[in-house]
């Protein structure tokens, strides 16, 4: 019974997982996932120069 | 002796109708279907005991109806419409039977539906126990009433005339136990809530032939029955892991890559801008871009010191632009000494990519000291005469985690509501506790 109710929880169990993947990323790119201090400004050619 | 062991039907006396009998000996009391005479059936011989009203409304199972429940094939034998004493309440009871299985029943209330079967391995207990464990099941006491049969057809086993049968309804979603007593006997029935699509299937019945479902059943599960525990499991593994990463995986290693003090002359309070000594960013991993620090102090004595500033990408000509201040004001008012704000501010700045940057600074200063403060000198000199940025690379950004905690915990939130609704509209039909 324990196994069935945990069966019934595989979607929770991944997202929470997908939760932990998320916070690990934000933390390995630097990002901040809500909001932002900064206002970004890059020159016209920056973007195709990044692509 | 073998002709009423092969009884098919006996004559009902009151209308003169067939009584089809197809349990063969083991029917011992029957109702007539179509006048609700009944009788008792002893070695082939009917005697006629009482007479229960017509029903009402036509069985959603008739009598003869075949289905199959639990992969086994039954037949309906016996309806009956049971009302529970001293109350409004009525549901139905359908006896199922199986010439290899035997009997199980199945009943019906406002669309739900139960199959209910008699168990053997019943539970020991007091009779006004409030709650016990069965079969590693907490099972509460829920209701406690008489039963009167009202209408009925078809054959039953037991005696449908007898005394008045008493019942204690624990439940345990999806399940509940009855505690019937009849005279000194107790019988303990197992029921389980079965959807009304499965009663559909198992009868193979058209669609739109079964009563639609009203309100919360006793022990109709909800979508999180059971669920409150496993989850509280999961969010403690979640925390445990999350901690587990922070501590052991996160790769932070906090590192000062700029620091300047500058002095403020008098195209500071201008506005004018002030450019720094360059600084390079380099993430310590392939991501490539990092978290910053930044933070700004200045002797700040009941003032404020405001900055506006550029961090300069001198490779690509990307700029991220942010502002913060500083300002400390204290004083001794109505007796109480005060004190607000501080000399040090700080802020995050996130995803910044690698290179090398410098920082544009416009920094603004309060222009004349305020002298309406108790506390302030007219002869001293309170403006700032420099200020200092630090930059710190790859700080942990804790905003993030408080993110991560309140994502998960919102199913477990929803849970708790729903829980709390489905247990509210349940317990609401209760006769057992005060509804105050």
């Amino acid at each position: 019974m324990t196994k069935n109710i945990f069966s019934k929880l595989n979607w929770f169990i991944l997202y929470l997982l997908m939760l932990l993947g998320l916070q690990s990323y934000a933390d390995y790119k630097g990002w901040r996932l809500l909001g932002s201090n900064t206002e970004k400004w890059a020159p016209a050619g920056y973007k195709q120069h990044h692509k | 002796m073998a002709a009423f062991e092969n009884l098919t039907s006996i004559e009902c006396h009151s209308c003169h109708g067939k009584i089809i009998l197809r349990t063969g000996q083991n029917a011992h009391y029957a109702i007539c279907p179509s006048c609700a005479a009944s009788y008792k059936i002893l070695n082939g011989q009917t005697e006629r005991t009482q007479n229960y009203s017509q029903a009402l409304k036509p069985y959603t199972l008739p009598l003869g109806a075949k289905g199959t429940i639990k992969q086994i094939n039954y037949e309906v034998v016996g309806c009956l419409t049971c009302k529970q004493a001293n109350s409004h309440y009525s549901w139905r009871e359908y006896t199922l039977y199986n010439e290899t299985y035997g009997y199980i029943f199945l009943s019906e209330y406002d669309g739900h539906w139960n199959i209910v079967e008699e168990i053997s391995d019943f539970p020991r207990r007091q009779k006004y126990s409030k709650s016990f464990i069965f079969k590693e099941r907490e099972y509460e006491l829920f209701s406690d009433y008489g039963v009167q049969y009202r209408d009925g057809a078809g054959e039953f086993f037991w005696n449908i005339n007898g005394p008045k049968t008493l019942v204690l309804e624990y439940i345990s979603p999806p399940y509940s136990l009855l505690r019937e007593t009849k005279s000194q006997e107790v019988n303990w029935f197992l029921a389980t809530y079965i959807h009304p699509k499965e009663i559909r299937k198992a009868f193979n019945l058209p669609s739109g032939t079964l009563p639609s479902r009203h309100g919360t059943y006793s022990n109709e599960p909800s979508i999180v029955t059971d669920l409150q525990k496993p989850t509280l499991y999961c969010m403690a593994a979640f925390f445990f892991l999350m901690f587990f990463i922070q501590l052991f995986f996160s790769n932070h290693q906090e590192q000062v890559i700029f620091e300047q003090t500058f002095n403020c002359d008098s195209a500071v309070v201008a506005g004018k801008t002030i450019i720094s000594e360059p600084f390079n960013i380099k993430s310590n991993n392939s991501a490539e871009t990092s978290s910053l620090n930044i933070i700004l102090s200045a002797p700040v004595d009941n003032t404020w010191f405001e900055s506006q500033m550029t961090l300069m990408n001198e490779d690509t000509g990307e700029e991220f632009y942010f502002e913060t201040g500083v300002e400390l004001y204290y004083g001794y008012t109505e007796g109480e000494h005060w004190r607000e704000g501080s000399e040090k501010n700080d802020l995050i700045l996130s995803e910044i990519p690698d290179g090398t940057y410098r920082l544009a600074i416009k920094a603004y200063q309060e222009p004349l000291p305020i002298t309406y403060y108790s506390n302030i000198s007219p002869s001293k000199d309170y403006k700032v005469k420099f200020f200092t940025i630090n930059i710190i690379k790859d700080i942990s950004i804790t905003s993030n985690l408080w993110v991560i905690i309140l994502l998960s915990l919102l199913v477990p939130t929803l849970i708790i509501i729903i829980s709390y609704f489905n247990h509210t509209a349940r317990w609401s039909n209760s006769n057992v506790i005060s509804h105050d």
